[in-house]
């Protein structure tokens, strides 16, 4: 060591510094590497506390800053701690790093408090987000993040995000849950019993795609419905003219209020829908059966699937009353704003 | 109301076993009760979702006890769900008012795994754009620590600028806040023409209102009283608690990353670091003054030195860091950020441990608060600059 | 209140009434993240919400009409945020700014954030946007002060609001093909 003694007036090389700490603390220094341009000491669990004290008060080394501690999660082996130091005197930095006892189940590493006093508030975060039990901490509890009641280890890889579970990635793909090739990967829930709202989305995404099956079912037998089709429905009866996709008198009179053409262009659908119920209900569902090519019986798993198509019109027919409500009332509402504005005029 | 229990009544939020009642303390005819004061979450003088437990001997302060949490959004777990380009639009929302120094972090952290070389002229506009974000932050602090003092009028001021300054970034990123503008490997577009007359002007412009700032602020009577002197911060007790930063800057220590271990290319142009002498709430709050005219220094500088070239690299397919750990700390607005990333060699990264400047400098207000009285209890509270998303993540 | 609960108003008295009512929103700003930024940005010289009549010096909730919750509400925050929107005297209204308000925004899968502020208080308005631009916040503040012209006070205070407004879904999407909102763009 006196070579490295003598050469006070510059800050030590890793190697000189991983020298030093093995002479003082023997094989308590596990390894040590510098790739990317990190500077990392393995220690073991029993030299933690020791080696976080040399590094302070060793002169050659001066880690004055405590710059941050964290816990990684290292699969199955338990969990990892890192301590990030800094000197501000010779500008080098350190990261020791130790694995915890007591595996995934009991993770206890000694605490640092006494050496630094930043490392009370980085304790009880990892404490909070591992939980890592630190020995020596004047108090992990209460929770320093999440909120008081929370069960689990957020930052565990075990730990599941409800949500994701519940309800899928909304964009065009899931970065965390494709494999190399691209595959999604197949991940069971663990978590039972999503939040209320989710349970909410997913109803309602079962009944959007009940009612988008059976429109898909009726324009097949109907023949009504998008260009494709009117250019194809030559072939097919003459009589049954392609229906015009919205009501034109009351898209008509809509632009005509002024209305935007989306909103138009939708009210007079709905409008037309509503007509065509309100006209001919009956050839809808006899039609289709029809189509399908009926000269069979049909069977009980086509009656259930009759029957079933029979509820989500029903549910549908609904729907669209209610939207068309809805949408007189907002007429209503839009109305009475003009009005109130001339009598502001007339004020 | 009624499903809130009896102790959120008291106050709301408040974690098992703290109680609020009055400890009795002396005897006989003598006795007085140290009472306990909570300001917060939501208080005008801690700006933000930030709440302090104050124990009280009359008006002086005999302890204090912050209490965070209220703005944890989970980073760290959902930056493990998310790719290399999907954590850009996170990272800048923890410290809403520094967004282009945080995601620039992130960035320089990926490009260190994957050795990436990053055209000159991408780390140069990232540097001008850094030093513009670093400004903008600081002005936001003037304004609203005056506001704490009692001096509304220093924040009209100070969003003048602001929004000059938001003008100016948005002509090049198109965001106010947020600006999404880095990507790993350089910059998601070169800057719009004329950004570099714009930027030159705006600079010649708030060089000349940067006075009006110390007149009406740090030379105001009212506001030396009432931070001369309060709440000093010893250095060596900053450096141990990891106070990073003006705060540390006005205890003495020069300790800036931009010149101790400089990151893009803060080595070639020169970086002056103000510095304070007592650590008191005047000296930080007189370093995040300087601050500004250093930055603009910077900029002039970046200004004469911008060369031509591209500002992206061709990336591949998919961004993945190689299997490994680095720690990589740039100088953020309030201090240095500091980001652990380690990889398993997929898409998204294994560990993403984020060292926030707000959350080390919050651990001194304890400290600071022991002794001095409730009035200077606000103006300590306000001179330890944080932003609350930026402790909590 | 007074008899505002008891009778309804005449329709000129209501109007007058809504009109005085309008144009003096103390409003109570509940910054929580990003977004309160860009609320103080509204408020400042530039963009000066105040010429709006809104008001946003009320010194707590009990002085406030108007709450504009802009940020993320995380499930630690959420009681206090009930508590104050509990102690705001009726009529009340409450603007949600900013999408981590209306629905959790990019945090719509963490473990701590509340999935919109409406989860557990009544919003009025939504603000999209993230954060929204201070012109956003002066256009929610306009939404309002219609609904707020609209209404009757009796209604109100008996707890019967109108529908919320959702700024931006009234406008046409870029792609035509995408599907329409079934009652006119109103959220339901």
């Amino acid at each position: 060591m006196t070579d490295v003694l003598a050469r006070q007036d510059r800050a030590l090389t890793p190697e000189e510094t991983e020298a030093l700490l093995r002479d003082r603390l023997g094989d308590q220094i596990l390894s040590s590497s510098t790739d990317f341009a990190t500077f990392t000491v393995w220690v073991a669990p029993g030299g933690w506390h020791a080696a976080a004290q040399l590094c302070r008060d060793e002169s050659l080394l001066a880690y004055d800053l405590f710059d941050c501690l964290l816990g990684v999660d290292a699969r199955d082996d338990g969990f990892d701690v890192v301590a990030v130091l800094y000197s501000t005197s010779t500008g080098n930095r350190i990261c020791l790093r130790t694995r915890c006892e007591g595996g995934r189940d009991a993770p206890v590493c000694p605490s640092l408090t006494d050496v630094y006093r930043g490392a009370d508030w980085m304790e009880r975060e990892t404490y909070d987000m591992f939980g890592i039990d630190f020995p020596g901490h004047p108090g992990l509890e209460p929770r320093i993040l999440t909120v008081e009641n929370f069960e689990g280890w957020p930052l565990r890889k075990d730990f599941h995000l409800a949500s994701r579970v519940a309800k899928p990635w909304p964009g065009v793909n899931e970065p965390a849950e494709l494999d190399d090739e691209g595959n999604v990967i197949e991940r069971e829930p663990e978590v039972g019993g999503a939040p209320g709202p989710y349970d909410l989305d997913k109803a309602m995404a079962e009944q959007a795609r009940a009612v988008n099956a059976s429109e898909e079912d009726q324009e097949e037998g109907e023949g009504t419905g998008d260009d494709a089709q009117a250019s194809g429905s030559e072939q097919q009866d003459e009589d049954e003219a392609p229906a015009p996709e919205l009501d034109q008198e009351t898209y008509d009179k809509l632009i005509a209020e002024g209305k935007s053409e989306r909103i138009a262009r939708s009210k007079a659908k709905a409008a037309l829908i509503k007509k065509q119920r309100a006209g001919g209900g009956d050839t809808g569902g006899g039609g289709s059966d029809e189509g399908d090519g009926g000269d069979d019986q049909p069977s009980a798993a086509e009656k259930a699937e009759a029957r079933r198509k029979e509820q989500a019109e029903a549910r549908r027919k609904k729907a669209e009353e209610r939207a068309a409500e809805t949408g007189q009332d907002d007429d209503a509402s839009d109305e009475g704003a003009p009005g109130a504005d001339d009598e502001e005029e007339q004020a | 109301m009624s499903d809130l229990s009896t102790r959120e009544r008291v106050h709301p939020g408040s974690a098992p076993g703290e109680d609020f009642h009055l400890e009795i303390v002396g005897d006989g005819d003598f006795q007085t009760a140290d009472m306990k004061l909570s300001i917060g979450p939501a208080h005008p003088a801690t700006h933000g979702v930030f709440r302090i437990v104050l124990e009280m001997d009359g008006e002086r302060v005999t302890g204090a006890r912050p209490v965070i949490g209220y703005m944890h959004r989970g980073f760290e777990k959902l930056a493990e769900h998310r790719d290399y380009r999907q954590i850009k639009a996170l990272v800048n929302r923890h410290d809403w008012l520094s967004g282009f120094s945080n995601e620039l972090g992130v960035a320089l952290a990926v490009e260190r795994m994957m050795e990436m070389e990053v055209p000159d002229r991408a780390q140069w506009i990232r540097m001008l754009l850094a030093e513009w974000n670093r400004i903008l932050n600081h002005l936001m602090f003037i304004g609203s620590y005056a506001i704490e003092l009692g001096a509304i009028t220093p924040m009209f001021y100070a969003f003048r600028e602001r929004e000059d300054i938001q003008h100016l970034l948005e002509s090049a990123t198109g965001g106010r806040l947020h600006f999404t503008y880095n990507q790993v490997g350089g910059l998601k577009i070169d800057l719009p023409k004329g950004f570099l007359r714009q930027s030159t002007e705006l600079s010649a412009l708030i060089r000349k209102r940067v006075p009006d700032y110390h007149d009406l602020v740090l030379g105001n009577d009212i506001f030396q009283a009432r931070t001369v002197g309060v709440g000093p911060l010893p250095p060596e007790v900053a450096l141990s608690l990891g106070v990073t930063g003006p705060t540390l800057h006005a205890t003495g220590v020069p300790e800036d990353s931009r010149v101790t271990e400089p990151y893009l290319k803060y080595g070639e142009i020169d970086v002056d670091v103000p510095v304070g002498e007592n650590g008191d709430s005047f000296d930080r709050f007189y370093c995040l003054l300087a601050r500004i005219s250093a930055s603009l220094d910077i900029i002039d500088q970046i200004h004469d030195h911008l060369p031509a070239g591209p500002v992206n690299t061709k990336l591949p397919k998919m961004v993945k860091a190689p299997e490994g750990a680095t720690y990589l700390r740039t100088e953020n607005p309030l201090g240095q950020l500091g980001y652990w990333l380690e990889s398993d060699g997929g898409r998204t990264p294994w560990r993403l441990k984020m060292r926030t400047p707000s959350f080390s400098n919050v651990q001194a207000i304890p400290y600071l608060l022991e002794g001095v009285l409730v009035p200077d209890a606000i103006a300590v509270l306000g001179s330890v600059f944080f932003v609350v998303g930026d402790i909590d993540r | 209140m007074g008899v505002m609960d008891q009778v309804e108003l005449p329709k000129p008295v209501k109007y007058v009434f809504n009109w005085g009512r309008k144009y003096s929103l103390w409003c109570f700003n509940f910054g929580l993240a990003c977004c309160a930024i860009e609320f103080i940005a509204a408020s400042t010289s530039r963009h000066d919400f105040i010429r709006h009549g809104v008001i946003p010096f009320a010194h707590g909730p009990r002085q406030a009409d108007l709450l504009v919750v802009s940020g993320t509400l995380t499930d630690k925050m959420a009681p206090a945020v009930k508590r104050l929107y509990e102690e705001m005297p009726e009529p009340k209204y409450v603007i949600s700014f900013g999408s981590c308000a209306n629905c959790g925004g990019p945090y719509w899968d963490s473990y701590s954030v509340t999935k919109g502020v409406d989860q557990i208080i009544p919003v009025d308005v939504y603000v999209p946007g993230c954060p929204p631009r201070p012109e956003a916040l002066l256009d929610g503040i306009i939404a309002l002060q219609d609904m707020i012209q609209k209404e009757s006070l009796k209604e109100r205070i008996a707890g019967r609001r109108l529908d919320p407004i959702t700024l931006g879904a009234d406008e046409p999407l870029p792609s035509d093909s995408s599907p329409a909102l079934p009652s006119g763009g109103r959220a339901p």
